[in-house]
């Protein structure tokens, strides 16, 4: 076999030993390859024989070049361009906390929602017009804004008034505008859900499980069982708005940790698609409460794979169901596709995939620095709506800065990481965990959830059962896992 | 067993002695970087041929920091590999970002001039 020592040159690559005799490879453009130690050394020192099936592999996923360089820098450049394709579209995403009332007193909220009376905690009209204002200033063409609270259905005239300015402006403007309101559903009405219906505004709900799970730490404050008014509501939603109308993620604590099987259960048993395996995140009465609702980010993990297992067989069962978590992650490493999920993102998507608007018309750049506002601490802070432009928010210093500081490609123990491609930078809990924005990653919690959830990605991938592999395309491409099987089939 | 590659010192500390000419700055940062989260790395130059990597904790007991010790002595060789590595292509990462936001005219006169 004929050695061609410098007849090909190394693309960059990212690598890490993956068991005992494999190596992951990961390039620029996120095409990944698996690779005994003998071929790594060969391929590596330039001995690596052109006509084995491994050379043709690694050329074939951009990680070597002969003499088509330029070529393949270009292939490359093209695939680097579309996975970064979140910063030619700028910030689409637009939160606003219309009130931090709610009528929930749940034990791991995360923003400390006061209580139902607190009216002085609530959006003003003439603020969620002003939002409005500068969220169309911004160049992106799509636009999507979402009604957070506190329980935003408790200030309705907030929430209409920022729905039908919105839609006065797109008159001219033409973007593309979605609207989406998250809902515990216990505070909503048919009135409220017709409007929903009319001006095509989706509903994002909570389900942490069964009764006894769901209602454990979701308190309602008059009293009655959450689980049931939220059943009745979530019959009423559907009734108005469609079987599809409204979708859910659940939140995990202590009284979940160990059931991700019930949870799935119980979504499948309310007809729901999928489901958003979420963890607590340290803020706000989460983090004070943290004692009696909290589990280590390995127990996380232990629960995440044993409930996606579980979801991998409903489906080959023939249970189409859907777990978006995964989906997002599997989308980044199987799709040369940008997602808008704005923890996976370098440089952050804080501020330029994602911006929060609170109540008083401050503007932050993720729900965690409003959060961690909340907790008394201003930081992130990029100004107010009713004195500053677009350009001042969104251009400013502050924004400017912690961008700088959030670059996988750059930051220490992220610049050498095999999952870099895949992964994002959380400026705000790298300044929650370490104090500072660029954080500390042997310790950070953010860094060893993320590493967990790849690395159990990728054992699977590594072990390319095709049936797992179908189901995981069947969520990518929201197909029938059948219609996948066959494609399979057919070759 | 006693390990012939690292330095027992008499504080409870380790120490590791790392040949400058086979080992650069940013691997032995960057391996040392990542244990910062068990113990306290110090890293001063030793004399003029070797870096010492000091290994301090008030918390590990000696096998444990000795274990530490052990393991960023692979780390640091995995780091050096990946200076190594970056040597042969780290010229093209910075070409296929360029190349991403602000197309080059003549990619492959600047490849061929690298």
């Amino acid at each position: 076999m004929e050695n061609r020592a410098d007849a090909y040159t190394l693309l960059p690559f990212q690598y890490q030993r993956f068991d005992q005799d494999t190596f992951l490879l990961v390039n620029e453009c996120g095409d990944y390859h698996f690779l005994e130690y003998k071929d790594l050394d060969h391929f590596i020192s330039g001995r690596l024989s052109s006509e084995t099936d491994c050379f043709l592999d690694l050329k074939a996923k951009h990680f070597l070049a002969e003499e088509d360089l330029a070529l393949a820098i270009d292939l490359i450049a093209n695939k680097y361009r579309t996975r970064k394709g979140f910063l030619r579209e700028f910030t689409s995403l637009h939160m606003l906390v219309v009130t931090l009332r709610c009528n929930q007193d749940c034990e791991y909220c995360q923003v400390s929602a006061e209580s139902d009376q607190a009216y002085q905690f609530d959006m003003s009209p003439e603020i969620s017009r002003r939002i409005v204002d500068r969220i169309f200033e911004g160049p992106s063409k799509q636009i999507k804004i979402e009604f957070q609270g506190g329980e935003p259905t408790l200030n309705w005239p907030a929430v209409t008034a920022a729905v039908e300015h919105a839609e006065v402006i797109n008159k001219k403007t033409g973007k593309k505008l979605e609207f989406v309101i998250c809902t515990n559903l216990t505070g909503i009405d048919r009135e409220k859900l017709e409007y929903c219906k009319a001006h095509n505004i989706s509903i994002s709900t909570s389900l942490d499980g069964p009764a006894d799970v769901h209602s454990k730490y979701r308190i309602m404050r008059n009293g009655k069982d959450s689980y049931e008014v939220f059943l009745d509501n979530l019959a009423l939603t559907r009734e108005i708005c469609g079987a599809d109308s409204a979708s859910a993620l659940m939140t995990t604590s202590s009284a979940n940790i160990n059931g991700f099987r019930m949870v799935v259960d119980e979504y499948i048993r309310l007809d729901f698609p999928g489901v958003f395996f979420r963890s607590l995140n340290p803020y706000g009465m989460a983090a004070q409460n943290q004692e009696h609702l909290g589990y280590t980010t390995e127990d996380w993990l232990n629960a995440y794979s044993d409930g996606l297992d579980y979801i991998i067989k409903k489906n080959l069962e023939g249970v189409r169901f859907t777990e978006y978590f995964t989906t997002l992650f599997l989308t980044r490493i199987l799709t040369p596709f940008s997602t808008g999920f704005v923890d996976l993102q370098s440089p952050t998507g804080a501020g330029i995939a994602g911006a929060i608007y609170d109540y008083n018309g401050d503007v932050y750049p993720a729900d965690e620095a409003r959060m961690l506002a909340r907790m008394g601490d201003n930081h992130f802070l990029m100004g107010n709506v009713m004195k500053d432009g677009f350009i001042d928010i969104f251009n400013g210093k502050k924004m400017r800065d912690f961008i700088r500081q959030s670059n996988c490609e750059v930051l220490p123990g992220c610049a050498t990481c095999v999952y870099q491609a895949y992964c994002g930078v959380d400026p705000v809990r790298n300044y929650l965990e370490s104090g500072d924005i660029v954080g500390h990653r042997p310790n950070s919690e953010f860094c060893k959830k993320n590493m967990g959830i790849f690395n159990i990605l990728f054992t699977k991938l590594r072990e390319a059962k095709e049936d797992e592999l179908a189901v995981f395309w069947s969520w990518i491409t929201k197909r029938d896992l059948m219609e996948v099987n066959s494609e399979v089939i057919s070759g | 067993m006693e390990s012939t590659i690292i330095e027992k010192l008499e504080d409870g500390g380790m120490l590791v002695r790392l040949e400058k000419s086979f080992y650069e700055k940013p691997a032995v940062f960057a391996a040392s970087y990542k244990f910062t989260g068990q113990c306290i790395i110090n890293v001063q130059s030793v004399d003029e041929t070797h870096v010492g990597v000091f290994f301090e904790s008030e918390t590990l007991p000696e096998e444990e920091l000795l274990g530490v010790a052990k393991r960023f002595c692979n780390e640091v060789l995995d780091q050096q590999h990946r200076v190594d590595l970056n040597k042969k292509f780290g010229y093209l990462r910075d070409l296929i970002v360029e190349h991403a936001f602000s197309p080059i005219v003549n990619l492959k006169e600047r490849l061929d001039g690298k």
